[in-house]
């Protein structure tokens, strides 16, 4: 049952495209030749790039990752605590999740859960035994064409933009304190 | 936010691809077909580029200072420099290789068009698509001369709107990603 804050009766679905382009409520279906130039795929979905230019039209889900516990606002003990995560890609399948503690100078491999299918969420994991050191958490998702999520810094180097925009697949870390509290540590 | 203009473009390609298997009449029992006069209400999109679907009317910046400043300057502010909700419409041409890029209807739509689009689909925001044809030309117009695109007595319609050339026409590039090829580093990274 779809209900009707996911889209109820109609929802499109989308494989591989970012999910809000997957629309809710859905009414109608026009057929075009190329996407249309609207309000949105101009001046508000667009990368800004170098030499004042504006990247348009990027609906595919590129491959990304995020630790979901510990995440944001979260507080943890010292001792023995699973990393979980997921991982996902809209161009194939996911082939490893790496995961650091140490604000991606060491990477490790983390343990992906069946099933892992074409464009869709892949959970993964990694036991972790926190001794109460400060700490910056993060994953990083590579794909079956070998593409690996890239950082923050990465992304810049690339695209003219600033802070956490839209068609954002880089790194996302969390910092945990020494009292275990954990918040974004994005740059 | 997606708007709802946004399911014309994002439906288009998954709707080709369900498009090709031709499928039987469907047998419902629930529902009526639907008239051309009633599809023609939900049917507004315009193709930016050509100007496809823009209505017959026109209007001026000067008679659109007066549709702005009733419907639209409670939000916008006066002269659409921003307001209690939102931000300057004016402005920003030529800030893109600048550090502080400056989004308006002006440095950013590659097409006039798209401001027709998005003020008969959206505006007012409390009660859109009631706005009439020459008020919505006027009410473009006058945006695009606070922009210093067009005077203030040009007159704006379907064919002088499609045929202005917006500054930011070149701006965009498709989509060319994957842009990073990030390694795998294990040790000693960065």
């Amino acid at each position: 049952m779809l209900p009707t804050e996911n889209g109820y009766p109609l929802r499109l679905f989308v494989p591989g495209w970012e999910g809000n382009i997957s629309i809710k409520w859905l009414r109608r279906i026009k057929l075009g030749t190329e996407p249309w130039n609207f309000r949105s795929e101009t001046a508000r979905y667009t990368d800004p790039m170098p030499n004042g230019k504006w990247r348009q039209f990027s609906f595919e889900m590129e491959t990304k990752s995020v630790i979901t516990r510990p995440s944001g606002d979260m507080k943890i003990e010292r001792g023995p605590l699973e990393i979980e995560g997921f991982a996902w890609s809209g161009t194939g399948t996911i082939k490893g999740v790496d995961v650091t503690m140490d604000g991606g100078r060491t990477w490790h491999t983390a343990q992906l859960e069946e099933p892992v299918m074409d464009k869709c969420l892949t959970r993964f994991r990694y036991r972790w035994n926190w001794q109460g050191e400060p700490a910056v958490i993060a994953s990083r998702a590579i794909d079956n064409h070998g593409y690996v999520q890239p950082t923050v810094a990465q992304l810049q180097e690339k695209r003219a933009i600033t802070g956490f925009v839209q068609h954002h697949n880089g790194i996302m870390p969390w910092a945990i304190s020494q009292s275990g509290e954990v918040s974004n540590a994005i740059g | 936010m997606r708007s709802a203009n946004y399911i014309l473009s994002a439906s288009a390609l998954v709707a080709a691809t369900l498009a090709l298997a031709a499928p039987p009449s469907p047998k419902v029992s629930f529902g009526q077909p639907i008239a051309e006069a009633d599809l023609a209400l939900w049917n507004i999109d315009i193709d930016t580029k050509t100007g496809a679907g823009l209505p017959a009317g026109s209007g001026t910046a000067a008679a659109g200072k007066a549709v702005y400043d009733g419907k639209c300057i409670a939000c916008h502010g006066a002269e659409a420099k921003g307001g209690a909700m939102f931000g300057t419409m004016v402005g920003g041409i030529g800030s893109f290789t600048t550090d502080t890029r400056v989004l308006t209807p002006g440095s950013m739509y590659p097409y006039a068009p798209v401001l027709y689009d998005y003020v008969y689909r959206a505006m007012p925001l409390d009660n859109p698509q009631t706005l009439t044809p020459d008020e919505v030309y006027a009410v473009s117009a006058y945006l695009l001369h606070l922009n210093g695109l067009i005077g203030l007595n040009d007159v704006l319609d379907a064919k002088s709107m499609t045929a202005l050339k917006m500054p930011n026409r070149d701006g965009f590039i498709p989509d060319d990603r994957p842009d990073t090829k990030a390694p795998r580093c294990m040790k000693d990274c960065k």
